[in-house]
Parts: C-alpha cells; structure tokens; sequence
C-alpha cells in the first residue's frame, strides 16, 4: 500500500467521522434545546428569542429536582427495579428465544403467535383487571409488581429468537454428540455465542423498565417506592407545569441510562461468528 | 437481589399492620404550588391527633382517573382524595357523605355559593373545598405601553367583546408582538365565552346541552374570529401549546388563564413587568370559577377518621392557616374569611372583582359530570369548528349527538 | 465433528428423549421433548398471567356496560361490538393508525440501516455518535413531545423561523392535519429510531468480516458489498425491525397524547388513544376494550402475513 492513498484513506475517514458526529449534533438539536432549558433560570426560560448565553446559567432548577422530593431513594428504587428486571429479562427472553429458534415440538406455532400477539394487549384499557390480578398475588405497592410483570417482554423473545436461529445447528449437534444436557447446551453454547443479542436485550430492557411509566402507576401508591418516572410525572401539575424543574429532572434522569448503554455496547458489539462461520 | 426486596417488603408490610397508630391514605394531585402545603398541613394534624398518621400518595392531573378508578374498581379507594371541580361530582355516589357528621346547612354556609353548588349531591355533602382559582386575564405590561394602551382598572368601564378585539388588534400591529392572546386549548377555557353571551353547557333538568342556541352561536362565532384574526395563535388552538410558556415569551399581548399562573410568574418572575385586569363582557361578566376539594369515599378503610380530618379542614382557621401558607397565590373560597394575600393583592383583585360578578350558576353548570365526561368529544367539536373545518350547522347537531349519547344514559 | 458411527453407537442423552439408536429414525417429526417447553415456561408463565389473563378479563367486560364507579356490570352482549361498526371516530382512529404505520415503519428501516451502516466500525468518534443517536430514545415522553413542540411552534419555533428567513411561508406543523400526521411521525422516528439502530448493529455483527475481504480482493466497492452481502444477511434483522416496529406503531400512544393530543381535531389520534379516551374520559372501559379485540386478530394477521412476504424460516 503506497504510504500516499495510506494518507488519503486516514483523512477520508476523519472526514467521515466529523460529518457522522455534525448529523449526529443536528438530530439532537430537540434534546440540546431541554438541556439548554433546564439551565436557565425561571425568568429567561422560555423567552423568545432564547439566551443560552452561558454566564445566564443558573443551577435552581436541578436544587429544584432535589428539593421536589425525596430524589435518592426513588433513584434507588428506579436502579433495583431496572437491573433486577433486566436480568430477568435476558434469562427469560435467552430461553424463550432459543427453544423457539432450534427446537421443532408440539404448538410451537401455536405459543410462538401467542407470544406475539401479546404485544398488541394495550395495557392502557386494561389496568382494573391488571391491578386485580396483582392484588391477589400481593403484589399492590410492592416493588415486586413492577419488576416481574414487565420482565417477561415478547419484543425481547423475539429478538433473541432472531438472533439464535443464525448459530448454525453444526455447533449444537457436536454438543449434543459429546453428550451435553439441553440446559449445558443453552449455557455453554448459546449464551456465549449470543452475547451481541443479549446485550441489546439487557440495554433495552434496562431503558424500558427506567422509563417505565405505566407499571407503576398502577401498582405503587407509597410516596417512598416511587421510581424517577413517577415522580417526574408529578412536575406536570393540574394547571401549570413546572418547566425548569421537570427538563432538569428529565436531564438527569436519562445520564444512568446512557451510562449503562456506554458500558455495554463497548462489549456486546465486539464479538462475531467470524471463527464459527466457515466462509 | 429481589428476595432482599421481598424480605423487606413484607418486613414493612407487618410493620405497618402491627402497630397501632392508623394510617390514612391519601391521594394528591400533583401541582407544585400545593402539595408540599397539603402534606406539611396533615403533619400537623398528626401532631394535634395522635395515633393517626397520613401515607400520601401524589399523581399528575393526566393519570387521575386512570389511578382513582383502578383503585375504586380494585376496592381499595383512597380515605382522603383531593379533587378538581371537573371530578368532584363524578364520584358523588361514592362519597364520603359529611351530613351524617355535622349539620349539612352550617357547613354549607360557610362558602361561598358557587362552591356551594360543587360539593352538593341530593342531601349529602360530599366534600370540602381548599381552594379557589378563578380565571383571569394577564397582559404584557411593556407591549401594552409601547401600544399606548391603558387597561381599566375600573369594574365600571370593562371592555366588550368588540372592544376587547380592537385592542388585541391594536397591540398585534407592533412587531416585538408576535401573539395577541395565549389561549389555553380546552373546554374549561372557552366555556368562558360561553357564560359571558350568557349561555350554558347543560339545561337545569339536565337533559338538552347548549340550550341557549343563540348565544352558544354568539360565542362559537366570535371565537372562531379572533382565531381567524390570528389573535389566538394556532400554537394555541389547535396546536395545545401551553399558555404559560407562551405568555413568558415576552412576545405574548395578553394570556387568558388563571390566577394559578401566578405563583409561577411572580415568584419565578418574569424580564417584563405584567399585570392582570378583567374579562370583557358580552351579555354578562363571568369568569369560571374552579378550585380544589378533598373528599372522601363512604368504603375506605378509615373512612371516620377521614371525616374527621375533613371537618378539620372545614373549620374556617384551618382553610385560613392553609391559604396563608400557599403566600396568598390562591383564593379563599369560604365567605367571610379575610385572608392575606400577601404580594399577589394587586393581581387578585380584578380576579375577585370577576368571581363577585358571576353568577352561581355557572358553577353548578362547570360542576356537572356529564360535562366531564363530554370533555374530549367537545373539544374535538370546538377545535373543528374554530378552526374553520367544519361549519355552523354541522357542529352543532355533533354537538346535539354526542349530548344526547351522554346526558340520556340509562341510569343503573 | 464426530462421524456417522460414533453417532449410531453413543447412547442418546437429550432429556426425555426415547433412548436406543432408533431415536433419530426419520419420518418422526414431533418427539416429545421436555426442554423446549421448559425453556419457555418463565416467558409464557409471565406473560399468561400478566398480560393474556387481563385481556380474557378485559373480554369479559367488554359484554358489559360496566359503571367502574359504581362497580356493576349489566350485560349488553355484542352491543359494544356493533356499535363500533358505526362509530366514525374510531374508523377515523383506525386510518390514522393504518397512515401512521406505514409511514414510520419504512422510515425507520431505512435510518437504522443507514445509521447503523455508516457507525459500524468501533471508531471513538462513531461509537460516540452511536450514543448520540441513542439518546432520544432514553428519553421520556414529556421531554421528547415538549421539545418537539417548541420545535415546531409555528410563531416562535426554529423550524418555522428558518423558514421565514429563507423566505418561504410557514408549516402549520401541529394545526393542520397532514402536517400535523407528519410532525408526529417525524418525531416518533427521531425517538426510536435508536432503539434499532442497536438491534441492526447486532445483526451487522453477525456478518463475518471474512466476506467482505473476499468481495474486496474480487473487486467489489463499498455499495456493491452493501447490496449484495449485508443487505441479504440482515433479512433477519430487517424482518424483525418490520414486524416489531408494526406492532409497536399500532401501539403509540404517549408521546403523540402529549404532542398533538389527536391532533387538530382528531387527525392524529390513533387506536390506543380513542380507546383511553373510551375508557378513562367517557367511562366506558367495556367500550374501550372491545376496541382492542376487534384490532388484535387485524394486527396479528399484518403481521403473519409480513412473516410470509419474508418467508420466515423456521415457522411456515
């Protein structure tokens, strides 16, 4: 490779990644409007035309978000609910998805609609049977009812059913030839081999159950256990709407979220079939 | 991990049930003026009462019948809820009936007759009022000025709704204004109009919407004229933009709101000075009255005791304490209860001066729960309508549809 | 790899199945295995008490007029369901959802393959902007439907201010309804499409390296390697974009409630909303209901029949 298209093949990239992170700054322009909001203080917010001037920074809305409640323990709880979740939700989705994807039995069809079709229930409508059912379970005002509800999600299935259906069959019968039990296969096969799916899985997840919303409205009535997303939803007031405190809130709210979606993509997105695949 | 939770969970659970002291529930709305307010006024009632205790729970105005029917349906209603005009007369059934505790005409009497109207169901007396908002006009100091324009401050001299036009007008003629009036886009706001020509929602028996036909079509037509004047923004109509973030633009002549926006622009404060003045009329003056309640439900756990805190909160003091200690943002919706409304005295008193003007029966119309229920459907209606899509004729038969699907529901 | 005869000789240790060298005879399609139905019982366990069980609930009230407040249920058969077939609102409701769909699903297809395409390689700067892109999605309703708003406030908003710099007249984004149905696909894209971004960088792993060098050593440039090796080993992926990103069209909901709330007049509002409304403003959950049971069975065939269009392995 002659050291001049060497040259040109760095700079083309570097063109490249600037005008990748150029779009990328465009598109978030809705997202830099809030968190450019939620630094300013009450009188400028909203003013037309808008003042991001730096030196107008004021930090009254994030004192603001610590004063409007008890903002570490909903965080705590936000935390437990979204990783205990997650976790579920990768071994369940992981299961689920490779007894669909290499196993032929009796209603697979059959459980495999079934499992998509939940995705169309809108629990909007259906939360007086919903809160009936944890009721009885004693699952009302627990954390419990809004960690296991949520955790068995079709939309992680099928994803992972996805994924697992291009592991070739070659590797799972060479296990099952060594004698390897079905679970061993699972665990030492399929889950190594589909670290990329259950990495957005468990990413996924995690942001599903941060955001959630719905959940725990049904079921948490104690100030105590709310998560961020319940108590954010409280700066939506009957009549007015207390701006500056809700776009700080919803600021900080989403840096956990990021973090845990920085942490692991770095992970997930390494790994390939390259030794599997035979060209 | 979540064994933990469940260990600690239950832990808390036997807690509660072993010891003696009883713990009320109750559900708040979310609105930052109040709630801190509410739940520092129970504390004290705790500290006056031992042996009861409150465990609050607060959900956002968009959530309230999604939470409150869930957990009415579940059989597990709150003891104390705290209630707009717009759901009050909904749970009626429900409700915690105060007459068994006190006597029903002493305690009426005590507020002010629209109020009245809210919290009357056949005989019983189904809840108490804390506050009272009332809607109100808000204008831009600065561009009302640059306009050479002087708002009245006299009741005697109010402008018509002619009137009221022209000046928007007038304001909108100077280019750092870019919004004649920030309208807030829903029923309660443009049945404002409604009352001033001197119409209502629902007939006094209860079984024909918009009775007065001329002066629904007094108030629909001039509407949907200030909005093809672009006095009213479509950011507004229909586009739900909020009025309080238009009016704080400083672009905005004028924003038709409530005193509930006060506390966020004063104490907040505002980059130009504003001022509030009162509603122009047309056949009448009339604001809509509206204002907070707490209730409670005949079938809660604790359902006594809650009346026993309500009645608390009846005795005129206590509204009086809980008023004061909101800094005066709010009205007073007893009669004869001075309250010191401390730095908000000058923006309340044409707001106060339109609410003595009103007559009671705009309230009893606001406090109808098939109106509630008609909400969305209205709205959509008004929207069209205003909006020039669909004409005259058209809306108001809709509008005769949907009521009639509504008002003549058979009772169960 | 281990040879036929090693095979014949092994016993056979999957669980539950027969033993003896006859287990593989061939003709037997369904063996009766208790793995696979292990495997699934958590997901299905869950999801059967937790979702199918209320809809059975939900079915049940949808016969009824049902007074939540008042708790009594009376009896009304199939009324709920005849009356939708007069109800416009909800046909209205319908085609916002059927415009809505067809609309967002081919647009986010296309940018989470081309973003995910573009980001591929593990670049600071690109994994960087991965993150960017991944951002709206974390973020909440409120804050996505509020900005969008002021984005698009046709008195003070940027876009339309742009536009009347660049001399053109302005969009009534949010007041007139193909603009408003525009406006709120636009920003239901912007929100998700990050969410499978992630999932096409899954399947993009997926793709070994190895093809590409031997399309690079063959002559191949960089368009013609996307044609003809990533774009047919995605057909997975792609179809799982198709089928999730239907199926959660159907279900929007949040975001438009609070960006457009139907929209002018009802020209966004969508299933999911007319349904709420049905339920929580006009307090007729039973009615709200039966709309959801008359959609599930349409949905589901959307999305069978999207199924077959892919040829699905492996099912059909």
């Amino acid at each position: 490779m002659r050291p001049k298209t060497e040259a040109r093949v760095q700079f083309g990239r570097i063109v490249y990644d600037t005008v990748a992170l150029c779009v990328c700054i465009i598109f978030l322009v809705p997202v830099l409007w809030a968190v450019l909001s939620a630094f300013q203080p009450p009188q400028s917010l909203f003013l037309f035309p808008p003042n991001f001037d730096p030196r107008g920074f004021s930090l009254i809305n994030f004192r603001a978000v610590f004063g409007s409640g008890d903002v570490p323990s909903y965080a705590l709880n936000s935390l437990i609910v979204a990783t205990t979740s997650s976790l579920i939700t990768v071994i369940a989705s992981s299961m689920a998805g490779f007894a669909l994807a290499k196993y032929r039995f009796l209603g697979r069809q059959f459980i495999f609609m079934l499992i998509i079709s939940v995705l169309l229930i809108p629990l909007q409508v259906l939360m007086v049977p919903v809160f009936q059912i944890l009721k009885t379970l004693g699952w009302i005002n627990n954390l419990i009812g809004i960690i296991i509800p949520p955790a068995a999600t079709a939309t992680g299935t099928f994803m992972m059913r996805q994924y697992i259906l291009g592991i070739p069959d070659d590797l799972l019968e060479a296990a099952r030839i060594e004698g390897a039990s079905e679970w061993n296969i699972y665990y030492r096969v399929i889950l190594p081999l589909s670290a990329p799916a259950l990495g957005a899985v468990g990413i996924l997840s995690f942001t599903w159950r941060w955001n959630d919303y719905l959940w725990p409205l049904i079921v948490i009535s104690d100030q105590q256990k709310f998560t961020l997303q319940l108590s954010l939803a409280n700066l939506v007031g009957t009549n007015t709407v207390e701006w500056g405190t809700l776009l700080a809130y919803a600021t900080l709210t989403m840096i956990p979220v990021l973090v845990v979606f920085i942490c692991f993509q770095r992970y997930f997105l390494k790994g390939s079939l390259t030794g599997a695949v035979k060209g | 991990m979540h064994r933990l939770v469940v260990c600690v969970a239950a832990g808390l659970l036997i807690a509660v049930s072993v010891s003696e002291a009883k713990t009320l529930s109750v559900l708040l709305l979310a609105n930052a003026s109040t709630q801190t307010q509410i739940q520092q006024l129970l504390k004290e009632y705790s500290a006056e009462n031992s042996g009861i205790d409150f465990n609050v729970s607060i959900v956002p105005y968009s959530s309230f019948t999604a939470k409150v029917n869930t957990l009415v349906a579940g059989g597990e209603p709150p003891d104390i809820l705290e209630v707009t005009t717009a759901y009050i007369q909904t749970y009626a059934d429900l409700a915690l009936d105060l007459t068994q505790y006190t006597d029903r005409s002493e305690l009426l009497n005590r507020y002010l007759p629209s109020y009245q109207a809210f919290i009357k169901s056949g005989n019983k007396v189904i809840g108490i009022p804390i506050e009272a908002t009332i809607n109100g006009l808000f204008y831009n100091k600065n561009l009302f000025a640059q306009a050479g324009i002087t708002v009245s401050a006299d009741p005697a001299h109010i402008w018509t709704w002619m009137q009221f036009k022209e000046t928007l007008e007038r304001v909108m003629k100077l280019r750092s204004c870019r919004i004649g009036v920030a309208y807030d886009c829903s029923v309660q706001r443009w049945s404002n109009l409604l009352y001033q020509a001197n119409g209502r929602w629902i007939s006094t028996d209860g079984r024909q919407i918009l009775p007065d036909r001329q002066a629904a079509t007094q108030a629909l037509t001039f509407f949907r004229g200030l909005i093809e004047a672009k006095l009213v923004p479509t950011s507004s109509w229909p586009g739900k933009t909020d009025g309080g973030p238009l009016f704080k633009t400083g672009v905005t002549a004028m924003m038709w709101a409530g005193n509930w926006e006060l506390k966020t622009l004063v104490e907040g404060g505002t980059l130009f000075p504003f001022g509030t003045t009162f509603f122009p009329k047309d056949a009448i003056r009339a604001a809509c009255p509206g204002g907070e309640f707490v209730m409670g439900f005949a079938k809660s756990q604790n359902h006594d005791d809650a009346a026993k805190v309500l009645l608390w909160w009846a005795k005129p003091e206590t509204t009086k304490r809980y008023l004061e200690s909101l800094g005066g943002s709010l009205l007073s919706p007893m009669q004869n209860l001075p309250v010191n409304y401390g730095k908000y005295t000058e923006y309340l008193k044409p707001m106060l001066d339109d609410l003595s003007a009103t007559p009671d029966w705009v309230a009893e119309d606001l406090a109808r729960p098939q109106l509630n229920l008609l909400q969305n459907d209205l709205l959509d209606q008004l929207i069209l309508y205003s909006t020039g899509r669909a004409g005259l004729d058209a809306t108001l038969s809709r509008i005769d549809q949907l009521g009639s699907q509504v008002l003549n529901r058979p009772k169960q | 790899m281990a040879s036929i005869d090693s095979r014949a000789t092994e016993p056979d240790t999957r669980k539950g199945h027969p033993s003896g060298i006859d287990g593989n005879a061939p003709g037997r399609r369904f063996e009766f295995k208790w793995a696979p139905y292990l495997f699934l019982l958590p997901t299905v366990g869950f999801l059967c008490v937790f979702s199918i069980l209320p809809m059975f609930s939900g079915f049940w009230m949808s016969l009824h007029r049902v007074d939540v407040i008042r708790g009594t249920f009376n009896f009304i058969g199939l009324a709920n369901y005849t009356r939708l077939f007069h109800d416009s609102q909800f046909g209205l409701s319908i085609f916002n959802t059927a415009w809505y769909t067809l609309t967002v699903v081919p647009l986010i297809v296309v940018a989470s393959i081309a973003i995910a395409v573009c980001l591929r390689e593990s670049r600071p700067a690109r994994l960087l902007a991965r993150v960017g892109f991944y951002i709206p999605f974390v973020l909440s309703p409120v804050v996505v439907a509020t900005s969008w708003k002021w984005l698009l406030n046709e008195d003070l908003g940027v876009i339309d201010g742009f536009m009347k710099w660049a001399g053109l007249s302005t969009i009534p984004w949010l007041s007139a309804d193909f603009p408003a149905r525009v406006s709120v696909v636009l920003a239901s894209v912007w929100n998700l499409v990050g969410f499978y971004m992630l999932m096409v960088l899954a399947g993009l792993s997926q793709i070994s390296h190895d093809l590409y060098e031997a399309a690079r050593i063959e002559g191949a440039n960089r368009w013609r390697q996307f044609w003809h090796i990533t774009l047919p080993l995605l057909r997975p992926t792609i179809l799982l974009i198709v089928i999730l990103a239907t199926i959660h069209a159907t279900q929007a909901f949040e975001t438009i409630l609070l960006l457009t709330d139907g929209g002018p007049g009802g020209a966004t509002r969508l299933v999911v909303q007319n349904m709420y409304q049905a339920a929580f403003g006009r307090l007729e959950p039973g009615y709200g209901v039966a709309q959801a049971v008359v959609l599930m069975p349409v949905i589901l065939c959307v999305a069978w029949l999207q199924m077959r269009l892919f040829k699905e392995e492996g099912i059909f």
